[in-house]
């Protein structure tokens, strides 16, 4: 029972994220919807560790997820950063050149 | 005690989802960066609660003490780098004299313990952590939040100059 607390509110906090993304229009905004989705991720990877019963390592998963979250905000920083200093607006869909075919 | 681990677990999982809402509600971007911050805090609860204190802080020195403070630095403080806004001498100073005097003490003292955790889920906090440990966490936690302040007491005033 306790698992499936741990479980729902990683889904939920995991939707949250993958909406916010979908949502947002702000490029901040979505990366940190990115970060919130994989925060989640780690609770629920640390909860199934703990009641699965396993006898292995989950600092391995964990730990790539750390990476993944570290380098994503690393490079949006940079890229938000040259946006901010050549006057870019953060509305993404004023970045939707896409749509101009 | 099962009923103080739920109270615990519901009480992480607010702050957790009330963070989040709060990335997507606020108008102020370090006020989204504080929604981040207290889903990446709640996070390391939530793990200590499952009874992994070292996951636990993992997770506080890789989501808070890393990317929250890069985010703070980088996001919230755009103008940072058009002025000399850090004395190296002074910053080299005091870094030594800080980092001195807890190496100082750790190599007067001698090593500390010697017993390593089998599995991860089966350590204690108080066995991983170390009177010595622990003084550089409390620095760390320290020192992040004199910059958290800083920056937003910086917002504050440049709020108040533009008005």
């Amino acid at each position: 029972m306790i698992f499936g607390y741990f479980i729902a509110f990683g889904f939920a906090l995991f939707a949250i994220g993958a909406v916010g993304v979908a949502a947002s229009r702000h490029f901040i905004i979505m990366m940190l919807a990115v970060e919130i989705a994989l925060t989640a991720a780690i609770v629920v990877a640390a909860a199934d560790f703990v009641y699965s019963g396993s006898t292995g390592n989950v600092i391995g998963l964990l730990f790539t997820l750390w990476s993944v979250a570290s380098a994503e905000i690393m490079g949006m920083v940079a890229i938000y950063r040259y946006m901010i200093a050549h006057g870019i607006s953060m509305d993404v869909r004023q970045l939707a050149r896409l749509r101009d075919w | 005690m099962p009923v103080l681990f739920e109270i615990v677990f519901i009480a992480l999982a607010i702050l957790s989802v009330g963070g989040a809402l709060l990335v997507f509600r606020a108008r102020e971007m370090s006020h989204a960066m504080i929604g981040f911050l207290a889903v990446a805090v709640s996070g390391a609860g939530l793990m200590a609660v499952l009874g992994l204190p070292l996951l636990s802080l993992l997770q506080l020195f890789i989501m808070v003490g890393g990317i929250s403070t890069y985010l703070f630095v980088g996001v919230s403080s755009e103008n940072l780098s058009r002025f000399r806004h850090t004395s190296l001498p002074l910053l080299v100073a005091l870094a030594v004299l800080l980092s001195a005097v807890p190496v100082y003490r750790i190599i007067s003292i001698g090593p500390v313990g010697t017993t390593a955790p089998s599995a991860l889920g089966s350590a204690s906090l108080s066995s991983l952590v170390s009177s010595n440990i622990a003084l550089f966490y409390m620095l760390a936690v320290l020192l992040f939040g004199i910059g958290l302040a800083s920056i937003i007491v910086m917002k504050e005033a440049r709020k108040g100059a533009r008005s």
